[in-house]
């Protein structure tokens, strides 16, 4: 991928990542130990995260580093393809709100142990 | 599938047992009310991450993760609906976890029943219900008011509710149909009670939101709110906490709002009661464990 391109890709994933945590740019810079400013250009795609506080960020915002890292793509996992199967049982679920959660799902899976 | 009344039993038992242990691993008493996220942040945060997303059609979701290939277990719990119900929720997938089951998904079902018989839901139903309402406790919670469920008013169950952080209905329910400590009669009578309809006439008007009802007897858990949501204490109970905003006095006592996000405490010098209060944005969305976080100054 071009790395203009990965480097906003990254931007937007930490930038999700930190409002699906619910947390403010503010929250997030006091716990992350960083000035405000830092949190919105990288979130802004217009400084590069180092590896270090993307691990931070990742350990903070209770998310899988390679999905932080755009390392995993948006293809369905396996546990993803059982939960579909159940919810196509479900009449009244509707398919915004099981997107919503599969996306949240899949940015969450790979964290590991916190 | 045939669902026999003994297998049903057998479920229930099961259930039992393992809230037991829950109990046990979290260093709860049998009786002591809790609170089902603090449990699940505090003694499953290695295994288990919770989240709170709005998602209007879902109840609640389960992902089971497998340690081995590095996944975490994931319970989303329903942002929209209200405080009860998402901590029976949020105890029912945690049943799923304990019980090894696979990854679910919970919609949104008003009259509270499925369309069929299902072992797991039914297990994890009532796992959670013991959970959240344990028999010594709850039966505890009405002899310390000088009462018992049959003959409680409605304010006192909902005192009761309040205290373990369930909903009227669920513990009229669960008094009625699993502890049988209330006759069906009397459980037709208070489930005619509209929750909506008893804050009105506690607090004096309509608003939105939830009511916690403090009393002096209320032990073993903080007083968990949201923004807007309201709180009776006893009269000329000192509040530590700029999170809420006095109301009214009301025959039941002071009536506050939580007015913004934070933590302070209800200090009840009559009775020496004291419980935190915990306060989170309206219809949180986020990790679990920052759901009480203060706004940085700098916002």
């Amino acid at each position: 991928m071009d790395p203009d391109k990965k480097q906003l890709q990254i931007a937007s994933r930490i930038r999700t990542a930190r409002e699906n945590a619910g947390l403010s740019q503010g929250q997030a810079a006091k716990l992350l130990g960083v000035a405000r400013p830092t949190i919105t250009e990288c979130e802004a795609g217009r400084r590069k995260v180092t590896a270090v506080e993307l691990t931070a960020m990742a350990k903070t915002y209770g998310v899988g580093v390679a999905w932080l890292a755009g390392e995993v793509g948006d293809a369905a996992s396996p546990d993803e393809d059982r939960i579909e199967l159940a919810a196509r049982e479900i009449a009244g679920l509707k398919d915004d709100d099981l997107a919503n959660v599969l996306q949240l799902v899949r940015s969450i899976r790979a964290k590991g142990k916190r | 599938m045939m669902v026999t009344t003994s297998s049903k039993t057998d479920l229930a038992r099961e259930a039992l047992a393992a809230a037991r242990r829950v109990r046990i691993r979290a260093g709860a008493s049998a009786e002591a009310p809790i609170s089902i996220f603090d449990l699940v942040e505090e003694h499953y945060r290695d295994e288990i991450e919770l989240r709170f997303k709005a998602a209007p059609s879902l109840e609640g979701l389960y992902v089971r993760g497998e340690p081995s290939a590095g996944t975490t277990s994931i319970i989303i719990v329903s942002a929209l609906r209200p405080a009860g119900r998402q901590r029976t929720t949020c105890a029912h997938e945690l049943g799923h976890h304990v019980f090894g089951h696979g990854s679910s998904i919970d919609e949104v079902v008003e009259d509270g029943t499925s369309r069929r018989f299902e072992p797991n839901e039914h297990v994890a139903n009532a796992f959670a219900a013991f959970l959240t309402m344990p028999k010594l406790g709850i039966l505890k919670a009405f002899t310390d008011r000088d009462t018992r469920p049959e003959l409680a008013s409605p304010t006192t169950v909902y005192a009761v509710a309040s205290q373990f952080g369930v909903g009227f209905t669920t513990l009229v329910n669960h008094l009625w149909l699993t502890l049988g400590a209330m006759s069906a009669d009397r459980a037709a009578q208070l489930l005619k009670v509209a929750p909506k309809r008893m804050r009105e006439e506690l607090l004096g008007a309509a608003v939105p939101g939830e009511l916690v009802l403090f009393d002096q007897h209320w032990r073993g858990r903080a007083i968990d709110l949201a923004v807007g949501d309201h709180v009776i204490v006893p009269p000329g109970a000192a509040v530590e906490a700029d999170t809420l905003k006095f109301v009214s006095k009301r025959s039941g006592g002071d009536a506050h709002v939580a007015v913004r996000v934070g933590r302070g405490r209800v200090v009840d010098g009559d009775s020496g009661n004291a419980a935190y209060v915990r306060v989170s944005r309206a219809q949180y969305e986020g990790r679990a464990l920052f759901r009480h976080l203060e706004e940085s100054d700098d916002e």
